[in-house]
Formats: structure tokens, C-alpha cells, sequence
């Protein structure tokens, strides 16, 4: 039970620190943080379900969502720097009107990427 | 990964950003903003899976690995992630392969499970496969399950006797291997009788007709036909006992398996009655296909209590042909001696071998003086039991587990007792 709990348990906490790292003024690192943090809370997951599965089979599997996962880290950086950015050069409420306006544009992009494909 | 974690930590971000006017608290809440649109817009829809089971063989014996093979095809666009999980059903041990499998289809493309089983006398019903289909993040996995039939056999473990000599009143009219007490063609001298113009001169009895001077005598054979013979099996649970290493019930399923095996084997027709949670008819018939017939019920033949069927009263006699032989394997009860009397008067010759529960269970539990008292006493209570059913005119044979069913069979069934 503890040890199904414990990438969670890691996640909170990193989630935290971040938050303090920020509340002290500490630039980029937290954002770092929580993007490595989430990066690896997904890698346990997988890791933990593809336990069941053979050396080989397990590879292939692992191929497409180690690539997704690499494009979700740098989206996730570079929007999380590029906010920053924002924040300081427009204030804080342009920069939340921005996030929710860029996410939603993206997650129709990747909707339509997606029913794109054969 | 876990969605309400995810929303959960965002929240808490965003308010404590909120709260401390800190805007870089609340931009850290972003990534998992972003995280969860991608796991919305990549969430799977309804998988259109289609699998097929194939289970080799699909009747087996105790013991015996059985192959289960299912192949699940995509019909629908890509899936990225697809997990497929079979349930072995209850009783079965999987001895070989995978009944899980993690992968991703494209449209068209399939997956096979391929694993291996063995288990103990029954009818296992295979349930339909669970699969989940998620994401790339895991973050919105839709459950569901795929239809694939399957039904695998294990078939009791058959005793092979050497031939039950069965002397039942009432014979059929083709031929077989039970003396039918009537003269004609035969291997066993029966009798003589006048000559009667077309009989072969080498029957002629030369002995006999020289006493008379114008008559002429032949000898006569005792014809051998075939019997009906219905089987009851007692399955009601209240007659049953459980030890450690299986059931009383378990060993009257072997004696029913080698009977039928053995009477089919010499051509006679026979039924099957499992008789407990539910009545389990199996019409009466000959040869192979029937013994297919009678083992496959046996296999599914379960103990079960119905209040309906509580007692033999309710048993459907009706079913058997009239007048023929009927072999009851029950541990019986006190109450079973006036049903099974009742089928004697109505006509059946009905033969008990009874299972003994005494000694069965007096096998399985530890000795102390008390416990040998009390045995003492069942089986004082369990011969008197069994003196009225005799004294009915119903023959009852005892049956110890220990003692081979071969010699409980020749002396329950046979010409002359061995036991």
C-alpha cells in the first residue's frame, strides 16, 4: 500500500518545495522541479505497469510513451518559462488569460492531431 | 498517473498563489494544467475490439494441460495503450504464459493471449475478457470488456472395470452381452426343446431324443441382449462430506463415470440422473457419443441443496423405461428407504451402492476414544440403515472409499459375490 502511495507521496512533496522555492523568489528552479517531478511520478507509473511484460515486449511499449513524454516535458518547460516571462513583463492576470487561452489552444491541436491519424 | 492528484495539486497552487498575490506559485500550476488537457484530448474512445477463445482441447482429463488461446483484434482507429486481462475461472491453475497482456494496436492489427491450465473435475465457464484502453499519460482510462466464449471440460477420472455382469429382469431386443433368460441363439446351455423343422441337425440333443422313439430334442442357448440401465447419482448436499483431500460426492462421481463407461462398453443404453440442486437428466442412449454425453454431465455435476429436492420423493422416475435397472449411488439418508422402496414396487430393479460416509469421515478427523464411540454408533445406525433398505427388496452394497470400486461393483452388479 505505502510503496503504491510513494510516487504520489514524492510528487506532493516535490509540488511543495516547489511552491516555497517560489514563495522565497527563487527563479526557474521550482518550475524545473515540478516539470522533473511530474516527468517522474508518469515514468514510476509506467515502469510499474509494464513490470508484467517481457524484456522485448516491454521496449516496444515503452517506445511511444517515452517519446510523448519528452515532447510533454519540453512543452511544459517552455510554457512554464515563457510564462514567467510574461508575468513579468505583462502582470499576473494577463499571464493567467494567456495559460488558459494557450492551453486550450493546444489541446485542440492535439485533438485534431490525433483524429488525424490513419 | 493519477488524475485527482493531478487536479488536487493544481488547485492547491493555484489558490496558495492566489493567496499570497505570488504569481510564479500560480504559473507552477501550469504544467499540470497542461498534463491534464493532454490526457483530455488524447483520451481513447469507445475501443471497437472483437476476440476470439480457442481452448485445446476442450475436454480433458484431471491433470492434463489445456492450451487457452485468445486473439483480440482492433476494428477501430489506433489504440495506444490497451490492457487485456483474462480471469482463469475459479478452480483452474494456470501453469504456463500470460493471461494479462499491455500493448498498443493499430486499426486492424491484433494481440494474442496464449497461457496454459489444468485443474480438477468440473464445467468451467470462461467470462468475457476485461480490457482497459488509456491515454499516452494514463490519465483517462475507459474500462470495458470483450466478448470470448469459451467452455472447457474436465472430465472425472475414469476407473476402467472389467466387465460388470448386470442380470436384469427386463432385456431389449438386440443383442448384447446379458443373459436374457430366454432360449435362442447364445454361447449358455439353456435348455431343450422339441425339434422344430429348419433347426440345425448339430443342436439336436442325441442323448435325450433316444429316450423317445418319434420325437426329436435340440438344445437351447440362452440369448444375450442388451439392457436399459438408468444411473442415479445423488448430489444433494446434505449426503455429501467434505474432507481435505476432496468430497464423498467426488468418489460417487467416479463410481457413476466407471459404470456408465462400463455398460456402454457392452452395448447396453443408459441414462444418467444427477439429482440435487437441480435434476440433471441425461437421456437415455448407446455407445460413444452417449458416453460423451454421460461424462460431460458428470463433469458439471455440482452438490447443491434445494428444499424441492431434499428427499429422493421428488425424483422423476417416469423418465427411465419401465421395468429397468436402476443403480442408485447415494451415501443415503434415513429418509431415502421409502423412496427407493417405492421404485422397487413400481417395477424397477433397483440396485443401491452407497458411498460410506462413516468411515469416510471417521478417515479424516482425529482419533480420541470419543470419536471411535461415536463411529461405533453411525455405523450400528448407518447397518440398520441399510438392513431395511435390504429388507425392502432393494440390494445395497456398502462401500468403504478404501475398497476398490471394482469388487464393490462385481459385488453389487455380479453373478456371484467376490467381496
Amino acid at each position: 500500500m505505502l510503496q503504491r502511495a510513494l510516487p504520489g507521496l514524492g510528487l506532493t512533496l516535490a509540488v511543495l518545495l516547489a511552491a516555497f522555492l517560489a514563495l522565497i523568489g527563487v527563479p526557474f528552479l521550482p518550475m524545473l522541479l515540478v516539470v522533473a517531478a511530474l516527468a517522474g511520478y508518469h515514468v514510476i507509473g509506467l515502469r510499474n505497469r509494464v513490470a508484467v511484460l517481457p524484456a522485448d515486449q516491454r521496449r516496444a511499449f515503452l517506445r511511444p510513451h517515452v517519446r510523448w513524454l519528452a515532447i510533454m516535458a519540453a512543452c511544459g518547460l517552455g510554457v512554464g518559462v515563457l510564462s514567467l516571462f510574461l508575468r513579468a513583463q505583462l502582470g499576473f492576470s494577463a499571464l493567467v488569460a494567456l495559460s488558459l487561452i494557450g492551453v486550450g489552444l493546444l489541446a485542440l491541436a492535439v485533438r485534431r492531431a490525433i483524429t488525424d491519424q490513419p | 498517473m493519477n488524475r485527482n492528484l493531478l487536479i488536487t495539486l493544481m488547485f492547491v497552487l493555484i489558490i496558495l498563489g492566489m493567496a499570497t498575490l505570488n504569481g510564479n506559485i500560480v504559473a507552477l500550476a501550469l504544467p499540470f494544467l497542461i498534463a491534464l488537457a493532454f490526457g483530455f484530448a488524447d483520451a481513447p474512445p469507445i475501443p471497437q475490439l472483437r476476440a476470439v477463445r480457442v481452448v485445446t482441447p476442450d475436454r480433458a482429463s484431471q491433470g492434463q494441460p489445456t492450451e487457452v488461446q485468445v486473439t483480440v483484434t482492433n476494428n477501430g482507429p489506433q489504440i495506444v495503450d490497451l490492457e487485456i486481462i483474462d480471469q482463469v475461472p475459479h478452480g483452474l491453475e494456470l501453469i504456463e504464459g500470460q493471461t494479462q497482456v499491455l500493448t498498443s494496436l493499430a486499426p486492424g492489427e491484433s494481440t494474442e493471449l496464449r497461457y496454459l491450465l489444468r485443474g480438477n473435475r468440473g464445467l468451467y465457464a470462461f467470462s468475457p475478457l476485461r480490457n482497459v484502453v488509456r491515454d499516452r499519460l494514463g490519465l483517462f482510462p475507459r474500462e470495458g470488456t470483450i466478448a470470448a466464449d469459451g467452455r472447457l471440460f474436465i472430465l472425472p477420472a475414469l476407473m476402467r472395470l472389467r466387465q460388470v455382469s448386470i442380470r436384469p429382469r427386463r432385456t431389449r431386443v438386440y443383442s448384447g452381452t446379458i443373459p436374457a433368460h430366454q432360449g435362442g441363439p447364445g454361447v449358455e446351455f439353456f435348455g431343450v426343446r422339441t425339434y422344430q423343422p429348419g433347426d440345425p441337425l448339430r443342436r439336436v440333443n442325441s442323448r435325450v431324443s433316444a429316450r423317445y422313439a418319434e420325437t426329436f430334442f435340440v438344445n437351447e442357448f440362452e440369448q444375450e441382449r442388451v439392457a436399459d440401465v438408468g444411473i442415479i447419482l445423488d448430489a444433494r448436499a446434505r449426503s455429501d462430506i467434505r474432507g481435505p483431500d476432496g468430497s464423498l460426492f467426488e468418489h460417487g462421481i467416479q463410481a457413476a463415470a466407471a459404470l456408465a463407461d462400463s455398460l456402454l462398453a457392452q452395448g447396453n443404453r443408459v441414462g444418467l440422473l444427477v439429482y440435487g440442486d437441480s435434476i440433471d437428466w441425461t437421456f437415455p442412449g448407446y455407445g460413444k457419443l452417449q458416453r460423451e454425453k454421460v461424462l460431460r454431465a458428470l463433469a458439471a455435476a455440482q452438490p447443491g441443496d434445494r428444499v424441492a429436492l431434499e428427499t429422493l420423493d421428488s425424483m422423476p422416475t417416469r423418465l427411465f423405461p419401465i421395468r429397468s435397472m436402476l443403480i442408485v449411488i447415494s451415501p443415503l439418508v434415513q429418509e431415502d428407504v421409502r423412496p427407493l422402496a417405492g421404485l422397487r414396487g413400481r417395477g424397477y430393479q433397483v440396485v443401491v451402492i452407497s458411498p460410506d460416509p462413516v468411515s469416510f469421515e471417521h478417515g479424516v478427523l482425529n482419533r480420541t476414544p470419543e470419536l471411535a464411540l461415536a463411529a461405533r454408533l453411525a455405523q450400528i445406525e448407518r447397518k440398520l440403515l441399510l438392513q431395511r433398505l435390504s429388507q425392502s427388496g432393494v440390494p445395497t452394497v456398502n462401500w468403504p472409499i478404501e475398497t476398490p470400486f471394482q469388487l464393490v461393483a462385481a459385488q453389487a452388479l455380479g453373478r456371484v459375490p467376490t467381496l
